[in-house]
């Protein structure tokens, strides 16, 4: 399953360490972060929770940038 | 300005203001450090902060940390050699800030003005209900249900016209500025602007599976399809970062170390850690992990504007290497309106060949059997076929009236085993044969017409330097070569069967080596090939959703001319992207040798970091502008 969230995050970098934050999160297949549009790609892992889950990426996130956020 | 944005710039301009006031009061010793470090902490505290969150979190080597070392060192300096310079830490961070600002601002412009480019987004839907008209949500109303629009709304879902006539404003979608006229019964997609008279609009969608709905899916999505100069930048800030922190801590180590212990010299530690800090600030990468996604996002989003989707940056950059360009002929080249333009009648009258080929083929989509149904006046009862088969590349068998009718080109004869006459002489056209219970009865000659802008196309992608032009049709050889001559297209590939098609761009590949291999078609019946293709484009894509799903190029339009474009568009970004990459890194690597060596100070390397940056974003924002 794949899902779109908003996020709001200030650095082209900061982006792309999102990015490789929320893949290692379990659960997640595969996990794109896209600095102009402002948006995360999340595919979801073979039955998982995805509002679990992306609590998980969420805290994986604010690890590598404090100033992020994501709409849930 | 965001709400963030401008609290950034009332804290630069307060701190620029408190900056300049302190040069004017003479206060000296512990005081003077106080208001100095006032102002650092005014303008610097997020980025202390999210540096010590960053140590806190074992990811000590982010920019902000770069930062913090590097004023912070600055400010220590100052305190060693008791100068009382602090200026120069609190300069440093002040135009980090608003280097910051101005980077945070242009992106904030640039992903403004291409989401408007892409705003097309109906935000209600007008359902007439007892007499009065009641604003709905798009999403929620059903398929068939009637729609009022008046002039000047957008059209929030697909449908056809019922009543009304108008003008409707299509440029959004097709980039083609030209209003196209609506009358009943005519298709109107969504995502159009209803320009002069009210329509009322039957709709045979929903909101999900409307044009507009679709393209804002693609849209949104293409930021996922990253390109490998993404990629790239991605791999590089990841080594980078820390390689610049191992070598600026190696500076202000190894040479007063050096120094001490070879040159029996004064160690000069001041000296070297200034040039370490230096160093450090020159080094932020941001200027280029920035201008490649934005460069890249802007060329999207510059081609969106001109009725040319581009699903994500790979095929921009993919566009950019094409070296082989093929084009299926019918509705790509050509305009896949077929004309009946004779027939040759063995058995039974002209006008009766042509009912039976037009019963037979009543249920077929396919550009051959629509003519021929035309041809007939439209007058077709369904009633009258049962049994229809499709054999794709060949045609039609149906039973009209009884009779068991093939309709279809010479192979599906031969199938058949049908005999052909002889002496039938050749055809300006495709030739259509039709059998009835078994035997020859006549033929129709259709023919289609080139459109206008296709020579042109051709020229066009000659001249943008693609090598090869390939044109690929299930049409026979006579008429594939007549239309290859009148476009100037030297390979023609004729007489192909959907496989075979599949199979030509195949071997296409393998042959174009590292060019990429782009087909363009009408999306029909071409899915597997468009998917094949390094880049598919499908052409006049408005309402086709296979050919939307399956390309990775959907052209509004019909017109040739755009793939042309298409490629100039991403070779026109692709040099901003090398423009941005060997500058930025050029610079960057000037800069820190000459920190190094101790010939730039703070103030070049905030340049190298600020100024670089800024640089780059205005470049990245021209792939943005039209392409001539």
């Amino acid at each position: 399953m794949k899902k779109t969230y908003d996020i709001e995050v200030d650095c082209a970098n900061c982006a792309n360490l999102m990015e490789a934050a929320a893949a290692k999160v379990p659960g997640v297949a595969s996990a794109t972060v896209s600095f102009m549009t402002q948006k995360m790609a999340v595919e979801f892992a073979e039955g998982s929770d995805p509002a679990r889950v992306m609590k998980a990426v969420l805290k994986a996130c604010r690890k590598v940038e404090p100033d992020c956020s994501i709409e849930l | 300005m965001n709400r963030k944005q401008k609290k950034m710039l009332i804290r630069i301009i307060i701190a620029s203001a408190a900056l300049i006031a302190l040069r004017f009061v003479p206060v000296v010793g512990a005081v003077r450090l106080c208001l100095y470090l006032a102002v650092y902490i005014f303008i610097g505290y997020d980025i202390l902060y999210k540096a010590a969150r960053g140590i806190l979190n074992g990811r000590p080597l982010d920019e902000n940390f770069l930062m913090a070392v590097a004023t912070v060192g600055a400010f220590a300096l100052a305190l060693l050699e008791k100068s009382g310079e602090y200026v120069e830490g609190i300069a440093v961070m002040l135009l980090y800030q608003v280097g910051e600002w101005f980077q945070s601002w242009a992106v904030g412009r640039s992903r403004k003005s291409i989401g408007a480019l892409m705003d097309i987004r109906p935000d209600h839907a007008c359902i007439e209900r007892d007499g009065r008209l009641e604003r709905v949500d798009p999403s929620e109303v059903a398929a068939g249900t009637v729609i009022t629009v008046q002039p000047g709304e957008r059209i929030p879902i697909d449908g056809a016209v019922v009543s009304g006539e108008s003008a409707v404003d299509t440029s959004a979608l097709t980039g083609e500025s030209v209003p196209r006229t609506a009358r009943p019964g005519d298709r109107v997609i969504s995502g159009c602007i209803n320009l002069t008279g009210v329509l009322r609009i039957r709709t045979d969608k929903e909101y999900g599976e409307s044009t507009v709905a679709r393209i804002l899916e693609l849209v949104e999505n293409s930021a996922a399809n990253k390109s490998r100069s993404e990629g790239f930048i991605s791999r590089f800030a990841r080594i980078y970062t820390p390689a610049v922190c191992g070598s600026a801590a190696a500076l202000a180590v190894l040479p007063p170390l050096f120094r001490l212990v070879f040159m029996h010299a004064d160690a000069q530690w001041t000296v070297w850690i200034y040039r370490a800090l230096t160093f450090l600030v020159i080094s932020c990468p941001c200027a280029l992990v920035i201008s490649i996604p934005l460069t890249f996002f802007a060329g999207i989003g510059g081609a969106g504007r001109e009725g040319i989707l581009i699903k994500g940056s790979n095929y921009l950059e993919a566009l950019a290497s094409a070296g082989t360009v093929v084009f299926d002929k019918t509705g790509t080249l050509t305009k896949g309106v077929f004309e009946v333009t004779r027939i040759d009648a063995a058995a039974l009258p002209g006008g009766e060949l042509l009912e039976l080929a037009a019963h037979a083929e009543c249920a077929s989509s396919h550009p051959i059997s629509q003519s021929l149904i035309r041809a007939c006046g439209g007058n077709i009862d369904r009633t009258r076929t049962d049994r229809i088969e499709e054999i794709g590349g060949r045609g039609v068998t149906a039973l009209v009236d009884k009779k068991s009718v093939a309709v279809g080109n010479a192979k599906l004869m031969a199938d058949r085993g049908i005999e052909l006459p002889e002496g039938l002489g050749d055809a300006a056209g495709t030739v259509i044969y039709v059998a009835v219970d078994g035997a020859f009865a006549g033929r129709i000659v259709i023919s289609d017409a080139v459109k206008p802008g296709s020579a042109e196309a051709v020229r066009e992608l000659g001249r943008a330097g693609v090598g090869r032009i390939v044109m690929l049709t299930g049409d026979n050889r006579a008429v594939a070569e007549r239309v290859g001559r009148e476009l100037g297209i030297g390979e023609v590939r004729a007489e192909l069967l959907p496989a075979g098609k599949v199979e030509a761009v195949e071997r296409l590949i393998t042959e174009a080596g590292k060019g990429k291999v782009v087909f363009a078609g009408d999306g029909i019946n071409d899915a597997p090939v468009l998917a094949r293709a390094d880049i598919g484009v499908a052409m006049g894509a408005l309402g086709s959703d296979a050919a939307i799903e399956a390309a990775d190029v959907v052209l509004m339009d019909d017109d040739p001319r755009k793939i042309a474009a298409a490629v100039r568009l991403s070779r026109r970004c692709l040099r901003i992207v090398y423009e941005n990459t060997v500058f930025t890194i050029a610079v960057k690597f000037a800069c820190l040798v000459l920190g190094a060596l101790g010939l730039a100070g703070m103030w070049a390397a905030v340049f190298a970091d600020v100024g670089v940056m800024v640089i780059a974003v205005l470049n990245a924002v021209r792939a943005l502008s039209r392409s001539r």
